[in-house]
This record gives C-alpha cells, structure tokens and sequence, in this order.
C-alpha cells in the first residue's frame, strides 16, 4: 500500500467510541463519549441528542462538520451540536 | 482549595488577609493560583468569584480550542493574523467576515466585490447564538451555520 494509500486507510477508519460536543456558558464545550458496543452508552448518548434537538439545536457530523443529521447515528464518530441562533 | 486562574496578565505576584496566592508568567499566559482558608463569609464569597471567574476562563480557552480546530488552514491563518476569518456561504456562495471582538454582536459581515476588484463590506448581519455562551462557540456557531445551513442564519438575522 502507498503511503498517501495509508494516510487515506487511517483516515477512514472508524473508532469504537462515538463523541458529542456541544458549547454550554459555563464549561465550554462539552464532550458526551460513547462506547458503540454498549447500548447503554449509546443510549445515554442518544438522550442527550434527543433533549438538545428539542431545544432547537442542530447537529453536524464528519470530520469538517458537513454533514446535517436529523436523527442520532450511533455509528457516527464525531457530532457537533449548536444552539438556535437569535438576531441581535 | 487550589484554584488556578487564567487571565491578562496584571500582577506578578500578591497576598492578601483572605487568600494567599502566587501567580507565574507562562508565554503569554498568566496563571495565578490561590488557597482560599474558608475563615468567614466574606471569604467563602471571594472565593466563589474567584472560582466562577476561574471557571468561565477556562471554558473561554476550550471554545477557543474548539474554535480553532474547526477552521481551515487558511481561515486560522486569518484569524491568527487579523483577527477575523472568512466563510462562503452554504446557498447563495456569498462572502462573510466573521470577527473576534465583538461578542457576537454585529461581527459578521456580508462582502462583496467592487468595481476595483476589492473585497468591501456590503452588509451587516446580527445573530447569535442563544445563551450567553464563550466567544470562540459563538464564533464556531456562526461558521458552521454559514457554511452548512446560510438559510436559516439569513432568516433568523438582522441585516444593517
């Protein structure tokens, strides 16, 4: 294997664990882990999803954020949350 | 309790009746640390500015972190140098300046391009995120809501 062939391998592996971020005014960023195998974990996980979209916050996926997700993907590696935004 | 506070850089050193500190100068980054004894009320309030103030220094640093990580190698080369970066916009490919400095407040702006082939400011957008969050979320916020999703930024804004 090349080693841009390497670089790419490594970059589309997929972890075991899964990690939701998202800002909050006293700890900045927040970081959920999430173990796939374990549905209690994802589970967990998954509330934590579900409470902030029904807040109105919005859920981007991949590794440059460019992904939409409407509904939690356990299988995803990486999720970002933002709060709704207000004019000013 | 040891606290270690992250701040401008204003004191070397200081002591006083209700807590005892030290502070050293790391780069450019001053870390003050303190014990607080807990011998009255008054204490136990300074104390506890103290540590919320700690507290809110820290998460400024990791949106800061997050902030940076998210940028591409341009946009963090911008905002390193100039204090403000540039995104297109998801829909309509319009440019924006997102700056540093102004909490959130009127701190992007709608470019476009003039007759001279410079960049100029054609508008003023206003939104924020809810809540009184760090400047580099706010700051992250609004570039992936640009980048992915100007729509809704477009809808929710105020333009000037």
């Amino acid at each position: 294997m090349s080693f841009i062939g390497v670089i790419e391998s490594l970059e589309n592996e997929t972890s075991s664990l899964g990690v939701l971020r998202y800002p909050t005014r006293e700890a900045g960023d927040v970081q959920i882990t999430w173990d796939k195998s374990k549905p209690d974990d994802v589970e967990k996980a998954r509330g934590i999803f579900r409470d902030l979209k029904a807040k109105g916050y919005r859920a981007f996926s991949g590794r440059k954020l460019d992904q939409t997700l409407s509904y939690f993907d356990p299988e995803v590696d990486r999720i970002a949350m933002f709060p709704p935004i207000v004019g000013g | 309790m040891p606290v270690t506070v992250y701040g401008p850089i204003i004191s070397a050193v200081s002591t006083t009746a209700w807590y005892t500190s030290t502070s050293t100068t790391v780069g450019s980054l001053y870390i003050h640390s303190f014990t607080c004894d807990g011998t009255d009320n008054w204490d136990q309030r300074r104390c506890e500015y103290e540590r919320q103030r700690q507290d809110r220094a820290v998460a400024y640093k990791k949106a800061e972190d997050w902030l940076m990580e998210n940028l591409s190698d341009e946009q963090r080369d911008s905002y390193s140098k100039e204090l403000f970066f540039e995104v297109i916009g998801s829909e309509s490919r319009r440019m924006y300046r997102v700056r540093r400095g102004l909490s959130g407040v009127r701190n992007v702006q709608e470019m476009k391009k003039a007759i001279t082939g410079r960049w100029k400011i054609a508008r003023t957008l206003c939104f924020h995120p809810a809540g009184d969050l760090p400047e580099g979320d706010i700051l992250l916020t609004q570039k992936v809501l640009l980048e992915r999703d100007e729509e809704y930024v477009r809808k929710v804004a105020n333009f000037s």
